[in-house]
């Protein structure tokens, strides 16, 4: 596949290949929010004990996904607003899923695979799937026109595909399989940085005859995994034939641990990483897990700032968010910009300042130097100065500025028909901007606005 | 964190670059800057201003400063005014402007000239990047219009110096990727190409003369591929630029005049709108359903 624009931010702090398991914290803060999730169903009461993997809450506006116990314990509600929280922690061997007694009968017996689709939705393995074009949970008892499958996490910083699967290609090839059960005759498309590399032709060999895949080579730049743009380009459109859906790896993980096994993914790898992370690495963790336990003794000195998945997309966690959410990736911290720049810092060669654009000395090094950055917004927000930039590293094509200049004036009809929905909200535009114009959160404000303006109507 | 408004007024981010911190996703930031291209743009006019210098000597300088003092004080005001914040912009279009006047010009009418650059360029629509007409070009029409004999320069032989100075700082405006090479390349071929016609059928003045002399260099360099005035999309700084370069060499043979190269480029400002708009909709005509 070719891509247009994207860009790679070189930001110090990637995470090795190191995998950690930390202590067991003496109790879990499981948030109720997460990215795409509102577990407003509570289903346990206030001193219940509870066992691994059992069901806490349900997001019921997103076909009930459970959020699972991720540990043996005391349920605690109303201690911290927002979060159940597990104290009197226990390991314990789950029980199969089968054996247990708490689920519901199965709906939508006449869908395909309907034991295995409300496993995968009761096992947590459904809430790693998401619509390719939207980014929404699609539904489960659905049928999709298409599977894409990505082995790529390339937004800096959040969990390697290459690394979660490193010693789990069997586990990750038999969930193949079990999807394929699931598609029918529609395809699977499996994205790789290169399709004849050995992991590769290791997959292919370990899958069974009756699986067919279709491998997709994408090059190892940032956003080349993004669902919408690989939906784009493999020619699959919006349409009434079913949504696209898309998986990573720790949701083929997942799934296999829920079809194969029949038990539920509570632990899943992370990254941590970033220029202010003083050990850059991955941990094997379960949600809940609290955030202060986690990052002591591995941040650096300084007040930081620390975004939950990856630095581009991500969201700052405030001092609200105690415990890690369901769907996260990974932590990237950053050192807070405390300090002004440096006199005349504008009129410096950048001998060693790496930038999108050829204004720094720096340019002359290559482009991947790996920079020790801070969340400094590097100038002051103002008008578009058409650069173009904006144009040239959009992934989707689109034209940044063109939309800008009409969301400014308040011209959301105008902005429609420049495809503002064609924007996969990549935040490269803002990231190069020199003006500092917040793009992406105005195109993902355009594109959630509903269509207030009349259609157009011409004689 | 919030700059206090009476620190980043005396404080223009080129200066201390301010504390801002990124608001939200994306939290980390390119370090290029709108205030990183204005001290680019600077620094490339500054062999220009000491080619005039060495030439114009002390009337010149007085030029400049009655060029920058003007703007200072439009700008100061404007922002006492309506508490805005003062910004780089005006040290390139200061010395543009000085160095598009010749040095003879009275100090009264440079002064008058800097105050429509900076109120056409920058105050009336509130911010720089808002403006569709350079604000140095107008200025300087409007000088032309009304005092033409002031700003005739003495046709003949392009001086050397300058045009080796305007060469040098083009050359970094170039590489640092400032000003657009598209326009340059297609404005600079297409009057070359033209001239040389006329030059060989008619025995019109030499492609070099045409090239060179009446500050084309300069003004393709500094005003043509000014990127706030012209065409955003590479197709509209394809056509721009070829309109451009034939529209100097035809308004120059048809008026007799170097300077009618500015005419050209206020054409090109005028154009670059309507040319953005037509490659827009051919783009959006490609975009997939």
């Amino acid at each position: 596949m070719r891509m247009t624009g994207g860009y790679d931010v070189p930001l110090a702090g990637r995470p090795s290949s190191r995998v950690e398991v930390p202590d067991d914290p003496p109790a879990f803060y499981l948030p109720l929010k997460s990215r795409r999730f509102h577990f407003s169903n509570i289903l346990v009461s206030d001193g219940q004990c509870t066992a691994q993997g059992h069901v806490l809450a349900r997001d019921e506006d997103n076909y009930a996904v459970p959020l699972l116990a991720p540990r043996a314990g005391v349920v605690r509600l109303g201690q911290v607003p927002g979060h159940i929280v597990l104290e009197d922690l226990r390991r314990q061997q789950e029980q199969p899923w089968e054996v247990r007694q708490d689920q519901p009968h199965i709906p939508h017996r006449n869908v395909r695979g309907a034991l295995k689709r409300q496993k995968m939705l009761a096992l947590g393995a459904w809430q790693f799937f998401c619509d390719a074009h939207s980014g929404l949970l699609p539904d489960p008892f659905g049928q999709a026109s298409a599977l894409i499958v990505s082995t790529l996490n390339l937004e800096p910083f959040t969990a390697r595909g290459a690394i979660q699967l490193r010693r789990r290609l069997t586990h990750a090839t038999r969930a193949l399989e079990h999807l394929q059960g699931l598609m029918d005759d529609r395809p699977v498309f499996l994205v790789l940085p290169e399709i004849r590399s050995v992991f590769a032709r290791g997959v292919l060999e370990s899958l069974r005859g009756h699986t067919w895949l279709n491998l997709v080579e994408v090059p190892l730049r940032y956003p080349a995994d993004n669902f919408a743009l690989l939906a784009r380009e493999l020619g699959l459109p919006r349409s009434a034939d079913g949504p696209v859906w898309g998986v990573r790896i720790e949701g083929l993980l997942a799934v296999d641990r829920a079809l194969t096994y029949s038990r539920p993914s509570v632990r899943r790898l992370i990254s941590l990483g970033g220029p202010g992370a003083s050990k850059c690495l991955h941990v094997l963790i379960e949600p809940g897990y609290p955030l202060r336990e986690l990052l002591a003794g591995r941040l650096k000195e300084g007040p930081m700032r620390v975004v939950r998945d990856g630095v581009l997309t991500g969201a700052a966690c405030g001092a609200g968010y105690l415990g890690i959410d369901s769907e996260c990736t990974g932590f990237t911290i950053l050192p807070q910009c405390d300090r002004p720049g440096g006199w005349l810092a504008e009129l410096g060669p950048g001998r060693s300042t790496i930038s999108y654009g050829r204004s720094f000395l720096g340019h002359l090094r290559g482009k991947l130097v790996p920079q020790e950055m801070n969340d400094a917004l590097h100038g002051r927000p103002q008008a578009c100065i058409s650069c173009g930039q904006c144009k040239r590293v959009c992934p989707a094509g689109i034209m940044p500025y063109l939309i800008h200049r009409h969301l400014r004036r308040g011209n959301a009809a105008a902005a429609a028909r420049s495809r503002v929905d064609l924007c996969v909200s990549c935040g490269l535009c803002s990231y190069v901007c020199p003006a500092k114009i917040e793009l992406m959160q105005q195109f993902v404000a355009a594109r959630r606005a509903p269509a207030a303006a009349p259609p157009e109507v011409r004689p | 964190m919030r700059t206090p408004w009476a620190w980043s007024m005396v404080n223009p981010s080129s200066v201390l670059r301010p504390t801002l911190c990124a608001p939200g996703a994306p939290h980390v930031r390119d370090p290029a800057s709108v205030a990183r291209h204005m001290w680019l743009t600077t620094m490339a006019l500054v062999p220009c201003l000491l080619a005039r210098l060495y030439e114009g000597g002390w009337r010149m300088a007085a030029v400049v400063a009655a060029s920058y003092a003007t703007m200072a004080a439009v700008e100061a005001a404007d922002t006492l005014l309506r508490r805005r914040v003062i910004d780089e912009s005006i040290l390139v279009a200061g010395l543009l402007l000085a160095l598009l006047l010749p040095h003879s010009t009275p100090l009264w009418m440079v002064a008058l000239a800097a105050a429509v650059a900076v109120l056409q360029g920058k105050v009336l629509l509130n911010d720089v990047g808002r403006n569709r007409l350079n604000g140095p070009l107008v200025a300087w029409a409007l000088l032309a219009l009304l005092w033409p004999k002031t700003l005739q320069t003495p046709s003949g032989a392009p001086d050397e110096l300058f045009l080796m100075a305007a060469a040098l700082g083009g050359a970094l405006l170039l590489a640092a990727g400032v000003t657009n090479w598209r326009m340059v390349a297609t404005c600079l071929f297409w009057a070359l190409v033209l001239s040389g016609l006329l030059h060989w059928q008619h025995g019109a003045a030499a492609p070099l003369w045409h090239h060179l002399g009446g500050g084309l260099l300069l003004g393709t360099l500094f005003i043509a591929a000014d990127r706030l005035t012209s065409p955003i999309t590479a197709g509209g700084k394809w056509i721009c630029g070829t309109i451009v370069g034939i529209s100097v060499v035809a308004l120059r043979e048809a008026l007799g005049f170097p300077d009618a190269a500015m005419l050209a480029f206020l054409l090109g400002n005028l154009l670059s709108p309507l040319l953005d708009n037509a490659v827009f909709a051919w783009r959006l005509k490609r975009l997939p359903a």
